[in-house]
């Protein structure tokens, strides 16, 4: 293999051209305040994450590498999938758990039922109950707790 | 960061040539040169003085322009700058183009132009050994460091280069 130069001489003349094609004027001095103010806004955004060690090396590991960002965003939507179906699974379960066994279902089994098969909630423009009815004698202050008073019972001669 | 700021300045010339040439084009010159002093910024902790500082920048400079490249691949647009005045009075050049053409800047232009078209046939590698021994003049030992090879492939795929470039410029190297 024969490298002299003498073989390639005019050719390196010709890509001696290639040494005056240069960027517009002053572009280098501007070049490194570019490069100073991009790092300074990196820092100012990379100031939370700073405090997470393992937080910052994850980001930078996408980053660097696009193949561990879609394993990782693969592996997140196949979670949100998996728990989407094991919380519709649960839901048919707790259907079926609901109904009674001789297969006559109550009107509240059968709506209850119903919401939970529905994607929309049932609504109605007319209020069944106001706010007053809600208010229970049993009830203390409108809360759930429940009152316990001890009861007499005397039972007098006829 | 004003250390850094001088850094920069020292090296921003020969980085930002060196992927102008394998890229052929100032915007995304532009981009990567930044990106590489980022790049050599954040990970400066990392630099553990084995090489030079300019071969490592270097380093982080080609391999952010040859990624660059891969991912562009078949969509290569030339958005060349602007030959500079020394051009027209350089001998050699002036020797090339004054026998073909009247008009001696269209006649550089237009070479300017037949140059990068050939550089961008050039596989990524074999650009890149082109533009740091023949444009940049840089010796066959820095290349293979630069390139983390041995001297022995850097002038080989020097000598297949220029064989290469030759038949594609035959025209304008009679």
């Amino acid at each position: 293999m024969s490298t002299g130069t003498e073989d390639f001489d005019k050719l390196r003349k010709l890509l001696k051209l290639k040494r005056h094609e240069q960027p517009p004027p002053g572009y280098f001095s501007r070049f490194s305040g570019l490069v100073i103010t991009r790092l300074e806004r990196e820092g100012e955004s990379d100031g939370v994450l700073t405090d997470v060690p393992w937080l910052r090396k994850l980001i930078r590991l996408f980053e660097s590498s696009p193949v561990a960002a879609g394993l990782f965003g693969s592996a997140i939507c196949a979670l949100a999938i998996y728990g989407v179906t094991i919380a519709n699974k649960t839901q048919g379960v707790a259907a079926v758990a609901l109904a009674p066994a001789n297969g006559v279902a109550d009107a509240n089994t059968v709506a209850f039922s119903t919401a939970l098969h529905s994607d929309t909630l049932a609504s109605s423009t007319d209020p069944v109950f106001g706010s007053s009815a809600l208010a229970s004698p049993f009830v203390a202050n409108g809360s759930l707790t429940p009152r316990l008073e001890n009861v007499t019972f005397s039972t007098s001669p006829r | 960061m004003s250390a850094y700021d001088d850094l920069v300045q020292r090296y921003q010339e020969r980085i930002y040539a060196t992927i102008y040439h394998m890229t052929s084009n100032h915007e995304d010159a532009n981009d990567l040169a930044q990106d590489t002093f980022i790049k050599a910024y954040q990970a400066l902790k990392s630099f553990k003085g084995g090489s030079s500082f300019y071969t490592w920048v270097y380093r982080i400079a080609v391999n952010k322009t040859i990624n660059f490249l891969k991912q562009r691949k078949n969509r290569a647009q030339m958005s060349l700058n602007d030959l500079d005045f020394n051009a027209e009075h350089d001998p050699d050049l002036v020797a090339l183009i004054s026998d073909k053409t009247p008009r001696r800047e269209a006649g550089l232009a237009e070479l300017q132009e037949k140059l990068n078209e050939a550089m961008l046939k050039l596989s990524d590698y074999h650009r890149l050994v082109v533009t740091l021994h023949d444009v940049q003049g840089m010796s066959h030992e820095e290349i293979a460091k630069i390139m983390d090879c041995n001297i022995g492939t850097v002038r080989s795929r020097l000598f297949y280069a220029r064989q290469q470039l030759q038949s594609y410029l035959s025209e304008y190297l009679k």
